[in-house]
């Protein structure tokens, strides 16, 4: 891992440049504190800041901090996105929190006040019809926006507009403590909470230069395929339900429930909200935490896998989810998809076998990518039913190894540093960057999973589709609002 | 067809519980960390774990007759279990609720106090 310090163009040129391989992917990209050591902490568009971008090379495992010097006063800096569309809807939240324009933008246009800005329909003439969707539908679900263009059911155009759920958590946090942001970290995206976590407290701990225990590290991938488990369960359930298949969303949803007890048995939060910590391990019974999820979790596979297997050689189904929602491989690589969506497409986006393979190798895990690579709802269901097995595999063999070593107690004190951290959450890769000094929270960047798919989600609504596939694609992504919008 | 699926759903047995209806017999059987209470009172004054390490200043120390005690809001808490974590007399505990309606906001505060003895 190391970092460079460049001008602001320069950096921008290198970092789409290393971008256009194949093997690079952005793990983050915004705003540091700037360089000047009195002045931290004060986020105003005056003082002298910088552009950050954290990529990494899967194939040589390397990260590389990219910073690019702008001068004080500056109101604007070279967009990435003009090269790279996956920057498309940072550059545009970057522009709105600071004032500063990324000059070469192709769209730029707001993105995170949707009480003051509406998306403009884009196609007009006669029969087309603007269908607007959200906030608040129908189902238990979070707030998004949606402005359909169609020509009769065909869909010709989708926006989507986010941010009903922003609540700044980045800010909050400056000033705060590392265990209190944990807290903070915990609550950014409630089916994320243990891969939020965790990326948070690896970046932390990478902030001070502190290695976690192995034990340490084997809870917590343990506890992210635990998430993993019922976030996929939950999506299979929403799948069956917007395709009208009553019995296997009434099963499915009855095993998702019964996998959230089993996370409250084992420690305490139906969501496993406090098994992540900073620099300890969970304070979690594992013998008997371990003899419950072996006794349980086989039962409750038997039923899921009976279910998939229905519902796979359910042609109803089957015909509904193929193709619908078609993510062209292309926009998949240029927009740095990642996850299960990444996966449907072909390509091989796994933290588990990216960056941390070396924790997940001898645990089992295998990037399950889709035998067909359509890129459409069916092959991301058919990816998720894959990684639903690895993942109890992955459980089932960790548990011999945990609890076996003493809890070992350190008390982190956050002097200075920066650090990031990285986790596979059910949606993709969850990234954390942290700023620190004296003690506090300086600067901290989120990048969840959700927020690298949801701008494909628009295109793929629109490639080929009608109205009522709609549900099935909005099932099929599984995206998550409150990880974009934080 | 319909006589498959009845049959599915009636072996598969039910896992929605009676809730709220045998209440008491229904939480113990769930592990679920939500409200916390004091199960004795706390005088030692000089000790400030629980009041420092609680993130939303749902807990404090206060001067009662019979000393320094401690406050417990629930309605402020996050259910973070730092306080149950941290206290080395073992003061906060869980409770097997998961619900608690007050009519009143000052009803979610509670004070355990030692009662005063005589040769205090």
């Amino acid at each position: 891992m190391h970092a460079r310090r460049d001008d602001v163009q320069d950096m921008i040129a290198l970092v789409a440049q290393a971008l256009a391989g194949a093997d690079t992917e952005l793990l983050y990209y915004g705003f540091a504190p700037g360089d000047d050591s009195d002045d931290r902490g004060d986020f105003s568009a005056e003082r002298a800041r910088e552009l950050v971008a954290v990529t990494c090379d899967r194939s040589l495992k390397e990260v590389v901090w990219h910073f690019g010097r702008c001068r004080a006063g500056d109101s604007e800096f070279p967009s990435l996105a003009s090269q790279y569309p996956g920057a498309l809807w940072i550059e545009r939240e970057m522009w709105e929190r600071s004032g500063c324009t990324p000059v070469g933008h192709p769209d730029l246009r707001p993105i995170m006040h949707p009480e003051k800005h509406h998306p403009d329909p884009v196609a007009r003439g006669a029969g087309t019809f603007h269908l607007p969707l959200g906030p608040v539908r129908a189902d238990v679900t979070e707030s998004g926006f949606f402005l359909f263009d169609t020509i009769g059911e065909q869909i010709m155009h989708m926006q989507p507009q986010l941010f009903y759920k922003h609540r700044d958590i980045e800010k909050l946090a400056q000033g705060m403590s590392a265990e209190d942001t944990l807290l903070l970290a915990e609550r950014i995206s409630g089916t994320s909470t243990v891969a939020h976590a965790t990326a948070f407290c690896r970046a932390a701990e990478q902030a001070l230069g502190y290695r976690p225990s192995l034990q340490t590290e084997r809870e917590r991938m343990l506890f992210g395929e635990m998430e993993r488990l019922y976030n996929h369960v939950h999506d299979f359930s929403q799948l069956a339900s917007a395709t009208g298949m009553t019995v296997a969303q009434a099963q499915l949803a009855r095993a998702k429930e019964e996998l959230l007890r089993l996370n409250a048995e084992v420690s305490g939060s139906r969501y496993l909200r406090g098994t992540v910590r900073l620099g300890r391990s969970a304070s979690v019974d594992w013998e008997a935490g371990a003899a419950r999820l072996r006794a349980e979790l086989p039962v409750i596979a038997r039923r899921v896998r009976h279910f998939l297997e229905l519902l796979l050689h359910t042609p109803t189904f089957i015909d509904r989810l193929r193709p619908t929602g078609i993510v062209e491989l292309e926009w998949a690589r240029v927009y740095g998809t990642v996850g299960p969506v990444a996966r449907a497409c072909g390509l091989s986006v796994d933290t588990r076998s990216d960056c941390l393979r070396h924790l997940y190798e001898s645990a089992g895990h295998a990037c399950m990518t889709a035998e067909d690579v359509f890129g459409d709802a069916l092959s991301r269901f058919r990816v998720r039913v894959r990684e639903w097995d690895v993942a109890l595999n992955i459980v089932m063999k960790l548990l011999p190894s945990l609890g076996m070593s003493t809890l070992v107690e350190t008390e982190l004190s956050l002097a200075a540093g920066r650090g990031i951290g990285v986790a596979e959450s059910p949606r993709g890769r969850v990234c954390h960057v942290l700023f620190c000094d004296n003690g506090k929270v300086v600067e901290w960047g989120i990048r969840a999973a959700s927020a690298w798919n949801w701008p494909v989600f628009g295109l793929a609504t629109a490639n080929g589709n009608i109205q009522t596939d709609f549900p099935i694609i909005d099932a099929s992504f599984g995206l998550s609002y409150a990880g974009l919008d934080r | 067809m319909w006589a498959q699926w009845l049959l599915t759903g009636l072996a598969s047995g039910r896992v929605t519980t009676t809730y709220p209806r045998h209440r008491e017999r229904e939480l113990p059987k769930h592990q679920l960390n939500c409200i916390p209470a004091m199960n004795r009172s706390c005088n030692d004054a000089e000790c400030k774990e629980c009041s420092q390490v609680c993130p939303t200043e749902a807990i404090t120390r206060v001067q009662t007759q019979a000393g320094s005690s401690v406050r417990l809001d629930v309605g402020a808490c996050i259910a973070c279990g730092r306080c149950i974590d941290q206290c080395p007399e073992s003061v906060f505990a869980w409770t097997e609720a998961i619900d608690q309606a007050e009519v009143r906001r000052e009803r979610f505060i509670s004070t355990i106090e030692e009662a005063p003895t005589n040769d205090g």
